[in-house]
């Protein structure tokens, strides 16, 4: 190979350091490498590349590395599935019984309230027994 | 600075293949920016271009355990985009192709272009380069710019072992894009200059 022609491998380092010592004394007289180089190194400059589109980088990771693991997607579709029948229930309920009233805040806490001194009585009533059984 | 970015690539695939997902994303990071040049440089389509960026990243993801760790990773990736590259003007019937051959620089640099640049191409701005260069690629034939952009980013016998042609080959067509560029950039801003 010419010296001229090694001038590309020359701008890129590819030569070894033999070929380069060669190269650099022959470019100390020849104007058309000189001027190649020169070009070259504008050529680089030219040559930046530009970003790759964030969105792109955004959609790779989402579909490999960022993807929701098997569990975690079935587990969101049953969550989501979950509320739409009870969704679902509720309106069919609302639709077959227009006139049923939903329970109001005063309704539930009186109905919880008392739902709980029956049990309290309940468990009094057998604490009793348990105490007859073991005297 | 985080360890992970100072590892080698074929630290980072071992890495990977080992279930850090990080090492992935770090090589994704690593190669983003050239890989995406190369394929819209080649593809002219901004929505092919993203889509064949994307399918050579996840092919590594689903493949990774396949790659022989010689140090050839970059080179790897650019081989993997290059065939989607091909599939894509394949799928298109394009009638373009990377082998077609041009008609100029029969004269493997017997005909080194003359120190007589114009010092107009000196005084371009960064921004007003960059736009030269690129129209001045445009009119290269599709092995040539393909040419151009692989010699950025890996060695000429790397890019010999991607396009399966012999070294003197790629060395000679690489010679003939950039004679060919530098010809176009001196007309362009000669043409601006008379403007």
């Amino acid at each position: 190979m010419k010296l001229c022609e090694q001038v590309l491998l020359y701008a890129k380092g590819e030569l070894n350091p033999a070929q380069k010592a060669a190269f650099e004394e022959h470019l100390k007289t020849c104007t058309a490498c000189q001027g190649e180089l020169k070009f070259l190194a504008k050529l680089e400059e030219g040559l930046v590349p530009p970003a790759a589109p964030q969105r792109a980088v955004d959609r790779l990771f989402a579909r490999t590395t960022r993807k929701p693991a098997l569990w975690r997607r079935f587990k969101t579709v049953w969550t989501a599935t979950a509320a739409a029948a009870v969704v679902g229930v509720v309106v069919a309920i609302s639709a077959f019984y227009p006139s049923a009233q939903p329970f109001s805040a005063a309704e539930l806490v009186a109905y919880m309230n008392s739902s709980a001194e029956e049990e309290y009585t309940i468990f009094a009533e057998e604490l009793t027994d348990m105490e007859i059984y073991f005297e | 600075m985080d360890p992970i970015t100072i590892k080698q690539d074929d630290e980072l695939v071992a890495l990977f293949c080992s279930g850090d997902n990080r090492a992935f994303e770090e090589l994704v990071l690593r190669y983003k920016n050239p890989l995406y040049q190369y394929i819209s440089a080649m593809v002219k389509d901004e929505v092919a271009a993203e889509d064949i960026f994307q399918e050579v990243f996840i092919s590594f993801f689903k493949h990774a355990k396949k790659y022989r760790p010689e140090g050839k990773f970059k080179a790897w990736l650019f081989l993997t985009a290059r065939n989607k590259v091909l599939n894509y003007w394949r799928g298109e019937k394009n009638t373009l192709s990377l082998d077609q051959t041009d008609d100029d620089g029969n004269a493997f640099l017997q005909e080194t272009v003359a120190d007589d640049s114009r010092p107009v191409l000196d005084e371009l701005s960064w921004q007003e380069l960059q736009g030269a260069v690129r129209r001045a690629i445009d009119q290269l034939s599709p092995r040539q710019q393909e040419m151009i952009y692989l010699r950025q980013f890996l060695s000429f016998q790397e890019i010999a072992d991607t396009v399966g042609r012999p070294l003197g080959t790629v060395l000679a067509d690489c010679h003939r894009a950039v004679k060919k560029i530098r010809q176009l950039m001196e007309g362009q801003t000669i043409q601006g200059e008379e403007l």
